[in-house]
């Protein structure tokens, strides 16, 4: 139950229409991954943190460098050299101290995938490189939670939000991955706020279930010349990760609405 | 009319420009090799050497994925709007 504090301090989410009490109870019991703690994670993790999602665990074994200062806005000047993770979590933690944050300073790979999403109620994608990506779309299919993909380059950048049975997963859409970029490959910070913030919001969405989720469709937005389209997405009946999942093998009930 | 647009890493191939408009496209390999002729290199980046598209790369016409139409075999009509998109790996 919430109390009379947080009543007050999510007052302005809780008069949303279909938001309520309900919705924020729903955000505080919610458990969500965070893979990733650098452009798109800073802004992932902050709004939700300040919305109030009862518990985040962000991972990533990277240090600041002074070059992630320009879109990696959980980080200022003293923290180049430190852990993002533990850096972030603190961050977090002084953002909002109702609500539990754990910071794992690893590497996702094949060995841990399954033990550092067990129990969780979604995985946000804040990875640069569609190797993980590729894992963690596997592990959320495999326990039935949403993946919400994001991407970035330059001013540009792309989301979409994958649910078993319900869409095309992220091996449909791109069934294999491009080379890892260059560590020099061009990003405006403001398009990872962009990017980050919207799926920021497909989550706290699908947790509070309120709205319409993205499924089988990528949003692309184009910064240069600031147009948003949206491309539909298919399912592939032969997809290696989600072929063999029927669209009424899915645990979510009447609220994962599709646009 | 049909404009191509093209996104990401792509849009240098084409001076960065917002959209291509070509008139009488018939199909979206005719749109593939008029953007060659125009922009050398664009084609090298879309498909491989037997010709066919990259598996990083997604090609919409309408909004819609060219798997679920015809390929590159897909026909185009007046005013179809095409977008060639490769995967956003950044983050």
């Amino acid at each position: 139950m919430l109390n009379e504090h947080e009543k007050e301090k999510y007052n302005r989410q809780l008069i949303l229409d279909n938001f309520g009490l309900d919705g924020q109870e729903r955000l505080k019991q919610a458990r969500v991954l965070i893979a990733g703690a650098g452009g798109l994670g800073s802004p992932i993790s902050i709004y939700l943190a300040a919305a109030g999602v009862g518990t985040i665990r962000i991972i990533d074994k990277d240090v600041v460098s002074l070059s992630n200062l320009n879109r990696q806005i959980l980080y200022n000047k003293k923290d180049i050299g430190g852990k993002k993770s533990l850096l972030a979590g603190n961050k977090l933690k002084k953002l909002n101290s109702d609500i539990k944050v754990e910071a794992i300073a690893e590497t996702i790979d094949n060995s841990n995938v399954s033990q550092l999403t067990a129990g969780f109620d979604i995985i946000m994608d804040a990875t640069d490189n569609f190797q993980t990506r590729y894992l963690l779309n596997e592990a959320a299919l495999k326990i039935q939670i949403p993946f919400i993909y994001g991407g970035i380059y330059g001013m540009e950048g792309a989301l979409t939000t994958i649910i078993r049975g319900q869409s095309a997963c992220l091996k449909c859409i791109f069934p294999s991955s491009p080379p890892p970029l260059p560590c020099q490959s061009p990003v405006l910070g403001a398009t990872a706020g962009i990017i980050g913030c919207l799926q920021a919001m497909e989550a706290i969405k699908y947790l509070s279930h309120t709205g319409e989720l993205l499924l089988d469709r990528l949003l692309i937005f184009d910064g240069l010349y600031m147009n948003f389209r949206k491309m539909k997405l298919n399912r592939n009946p032969e997809c290696p990760d989600c072929g063999r999942f029927s669209s009424r093998d899915n645990k979510f009930g009447g609220f994962v609405k599709k646009p | 009319m049909n404009a191509i647009r093209l996104a990401g890493k792509f849009r240098k191939l084409v001076n960065g420009l917002e959209e291509i408009n070509f008139n009488d496209v018939s199909s979206i390999s005719e749109c593939i090799n008029r953007l060659e002729d125009l922009y050398p290199g664009v084609k090298a980046a879309i498909c491989d050497e037997n010709g066919e598209v990259l598996k990083i790369i997604d090609i919409f016409v309408n909004g819609d994925n060219i798997r679920s139409l015809e390929g590159l075999s897909s026909r185009l009509k007046d005013g179809d709007e095409i977008d060639i998109i490769s995967a956003f790996a950044g983050g």
